[in-house]
């Protein structure tokens, strides 16, 4: 019980903590209604030096890069802003539209349905979103359990250990979603190509076999890492080395 | 080609053709060299006696004056008209160089005093006075040699002048085509040339530039005649080349002849003379850098703007109309664009150019009428538009704008709507632009970087959490039912004991023969009994419920029918003591055996 006040009063205090940031956060946003972009930007990107993000703040920042005609700087941090808000949609209408600007045309893999589905029901929830359903369902879980230890009747008894089993593979499931998004976020293994132009060579070094070449803006994923070199993989399934000084992870 | 006719005439004659009522003009060169020898005249459009001279200072009187005069009249459809010209001429001679200026004179006409203008003569030194009098003389030793000499160009050449050689790109030049000379000539042919990279237009000479003027060029006094003004509008940046302007002139010649008589009357011979004028550069500038909407209007302007009419149906035309004007490229503006509610029709404008080339260049002004027709009803405004230009005075762009107008648009009437809509039943909706999506202005709420819910202490918390209310939860209810069993247990221990108890304070009874106490104490015996065993509480037993209770205890149907019979006597004993007559002793034996029977066969439920 002593353990839970002190939490609750920890939350206070970071709730108490944010106002500063978020009062920040509104004047860099009347900024941008002021169509002072640059300002705006120079606000947005302080209050990410103080530690604090959100999906809004990624969003509206990737907004005014877009303005000012920085459509790669845009896409990364719409990209940020997808982690944080995944199933918004002005988020993914603004990324599509920023990414209309990328000079190269990748085609993604074709995926088989399921896995669209499911990566499409992943990304409906953030991991916090996630991870409230799965204590939902775990509370539920135990609801059911408690009801086919004590009720008396034997139909109840059997829908209630349905239901606790139910219960069982949705929390399951949604901690695993959560744990999903939860490692998105923390791990980033996809960047967005900041040189004007990149050529992806074959080996992790500047003679290898030049295989093709990409622009700025593009999104790649991170395979792994090697002395300043990095493996990285287009939508398209291409893959080659770069350079790690010419992307940025989102 | 009217001008070449004109230009034939090449003698000093100022005569001019006046219509006006009275008129006393004094007219004389505006140009003389020092020694030369020219008429001071002085024309009436009447009779007029009295003349009045002013002090001719500087200049010698030779002559004069010397009157003529010439009446025409005209009868024109039997009407008669007359007019009388008297003309005074003075010769004088310029003594010394200078400016001077004739004060005006004065004559009476119709008994009124006229004063005429003044006139203002430059006097020059003149070049090489010998010149012209060794024409006459020593003028033609063989023809091509006078020839040569009589085209010269001290005696006959063209300029083609420009007001400016340093302009911007759609600044207004004026260039002047000009034939200087000394000669009596005829144009034969001229070739005027081709204005490359300018817009060109003719200007309409007034008629007092159409005369010839003097003018002295190194000294010498030409006749100047201006064949040409042009508005020149360069329309490329640059350096821009003007090509030589060549004419053929037919000059006439004095001819030396032996006869005599050809002596005396002065034999003329027709010489062909070429001239051209020279290559004229002008230097083109690039404007600076102009602001967006900048449709390469060049010059000095004023804007105005209105509407026909601003309250209307749907579906009625309806007309703004733009008039710029000013001096500038009028020619090289175009139509303004308005931005009109994207569900109007809009038609395309009406040019309307209204200007005239002068020599200030070109002026009047550009009309746009603009028709659209808004096809819905509504409050509609139609934002001023910018009209920007290049100053040339200031060096810098300018920028008028439009009137805002607002439009109040009634519903159209219904036949007009009907046929708008039959038409195209349904419409795409029509995307005017695209953009990205509005910052989101409501949240916000921020985290700490890298600190999330999941995977928190919290959230494992929250787990243990319910999990531990859970197990307590299981644990109190487990020890509660624990306890319920150890009660229930314990009342059917004592079940037997109490029913002992009942039935021995109803032997008592027996033994005093004490019927009432003794049914009394018989009934709680029983139902005590029953509430202990069957774990149910007094209050809830009755008969019907007992019987089903006992059958779900299995107890047989002949011990509850014995039962049933006791607690019928017993209760018709209470109620009725005289209807009853069976013996205590035996019912007391019955109970006995019944109980003892229950003890027997009461098990756990099935």
């Amino acid at each position: 019980m002593k353990r839970l006040v002190t939490s609750i009063i920890l939350l206070l205090a970071v709730v108490a903590l944010n106002a500063q940031p978020a009062e920040l956060l509104k004047k860099a946003n009347e900024l941008y209604s002021a169509n002072k972009i640059q300002e705006a930007i120079t606000s947005y990107e302080s209050i990410l030096k103080q530690g604090y993000e959100s999906g809004a703040l990624y969003y509206n920042l990737g907004n005014a890069y877009y303005k000012t005609d920085d459509k790669a700087r845009a896409i990364l941090y719409f990209e940020r802003a997808k982690l944080f808000i995944p199933g918004d949609d002005d988020v993914q209408f603004n990324l599509e539209l920023a990414n209309q600007f990328v000079v190269d045309k990748i085609n993604p893999l074709p995926r088989p349905f399921f896995v669209k589905w499911g990566q499409g029901i992943v990304n409906s929830q953030t991991a916090n979103g996630w991870a409230v359903f799965s204590i939902v369902t775990f509370i539920l879980l135990l609801v059911g359990a408690a009801g086919y230890i004590f009720l008396n009747s034997p139909g109840l008894k059997k829908i209630s250990f349905v239901a606790a089993a139910v219960m069982l593979v949705f929390s399951l499931s949604t901690f695993g979603c959560a744990s999903k998004q939860k490692s998105k976020i923390t791990h980033r293994n996809h960047a967005i190509v900041f040189s004007p132009t990149v050529t992806v060579k074959a080996s992790p070094d500047e003679s290898g076999t030049s295989l093709f070449v990409i622009h700025e803006g593009v999104k790649i994923e991170i395979k792994e890492e090697l002395s300043g070199w990095a493996n990285i993989k287009l939508e398209d399934g291409n893959s080659g080395w770069v350079k790690k000084e010419v992307f940025e992870r989102i | 080609m009217i001008r070449k006719i004109v230009f034939i005439l090449l003698l000093l004659s100022t005569v001019g053709v006046f219509a006006a009522e009275n008129e006393f003009r004094m007219s004389a060169p505006n140009i003389v060299s020092v020694g030369d020898q020219f008429s001071l005249t002085l024309m009436l459009n009447n009779s007029g006696d009295d003349l009045r001279m002013p002090e001719i200072e500087n200049f010698d009187v030779l002559m004069g004056p010397s009157v003529s005069s010439s009446r025409s009249i005209q009868i024109i459809n039997g009407k008669t008209s007359q007019s009388t010209n008297y003309t005074y001429t003075f010769v004088l001679k310029a003594n010394k160089e200078g400016t001077f200026t004739i004060s005006p004179a004065s004559i009476k006409a119709d008994r009124q005093v006229i004063q005429s203008n003044s006139v203002q003569i430059q006097v020059i030194k003149g070049r090489n006075q010998s010149t012209q009098s060794q024409q006459g003389t020593s003028g033609g030793n063989s023809q091509s040699a006078s020839s040569a000499e009589v085209g010269s160009r001290d005696n006959l050449f063209i300029r083609f002048e420009t007001n400016k050689t340093n302009v911007y790109k759609g600044e207004i030049i004026i260039a002047t085509f000009k034939l200087y000379s000394r000669v009596a000539l005829s144009v034969v042919d001229q070739t005027l040339p081709s204005f490359e990279g300018f817009w060109s237009q003719d200007i309409d000479l007034p008629p007092a530039e159409q005369t010839r003027t003097q003018e002295a060029v190194d000294g010498i006094i030409y006749q100047v005649y201006t064949l040409q003004k042009k508005v020149l509008i360069p329309q490329q940046a640059g350096a821009l080349k003007i090509e030589p302007a060549e004419m053929v002139f037919n000059v006439q010649q004095r001819v030396r002849s032996q006869s005599v008589f050809d002596d005396f009357f002065g034999s003329v011979q027709n010489v062909q003379v070429k001239a051209k004028s020279d290559r004229v550069n002008i230097n083109v500038k690039d404007l600076p850098p102009a602001p967006a909407g900048f449709s390469g209007a060049v010059g000095k302007f004023t804007l105005s703007s209105t509407i026909d009419k601003t309250n209307i149906k749907a579906n009625e035309a309806i007309t703004i109309n733009i008039k710029i004007d000013g001096t500038g490229n009028l020619k090289h503006i175009n139509a303004l664009k308005f931005n009109f509610p994207p569900d109007f029709e809009v038609y395309d404008p009406k040019t309307d150019y209204n200007y005239s080339a002068s020599g200030a260049g070109l002026s009047g002004s550009t009309k746009f009428e603009q028709v659209f027709i808004p096809r819905y009803q509504g409050r509609f405004s139609i934002p001023a538009v910018p009209f920007i230009y290049f100053d040339t005075d200031s060096k810098s762009y300018k920028t008028l704008y439009t009137n805002e107008f607002e439009l109040n648009v009634a519903k159209g009437d219904a036949d007009q709507n009907t046929t708008v809509v039959s038409s195209m039943s349904k419409e795409d909706v029509k995307y005017i632009g695209k953009d990205i999506r509005y910052i989101k202005n409501n949240d916000l709420s921020l985290s700490q970087k890298s600190q999330s819910f999941f995977g928190s202490f919290g959230f494992y918390f929250t787990y243990i959490l319910s999990l531990l209310a859970f197990a307590a939860l299981v644990v109190f209810k487990r020890k509660q039912l624990q306890e319920n069993a150890n009660v229930a247990l314990m009342r059917n221990k004592k079940a037997s004991k109490m029913a002992r108890k009942h039935l021995n304070a109803a032997s008592v009874c027996v033994k005093n023969n004490n019927r009432d106490e003794f049914f009394d104490a018989l009934t709680r015996a029983f139902w005590g009994y029953l509430s202990d065993k069957l774990t149910l509480p007094i209050s809830e037993l009755n008969r019907e419920n007992a019987r089903t209770t006992l059958t779900e205890y299995s107890v047989n149907n002949a011990t509850i029918d014995e039962f049933m019979q006791l607690v019928d006597t017993c209760e018709m004993a209470r109620f009725a003591p005289t209807a009853v007559h069976d013996s205590i002793q035996e019912l007391y034996e019955k109970g006995e055996k019944v109980i003892s029977e229950f003890e027997k066969q009461i098990r756990k439920k099935a």
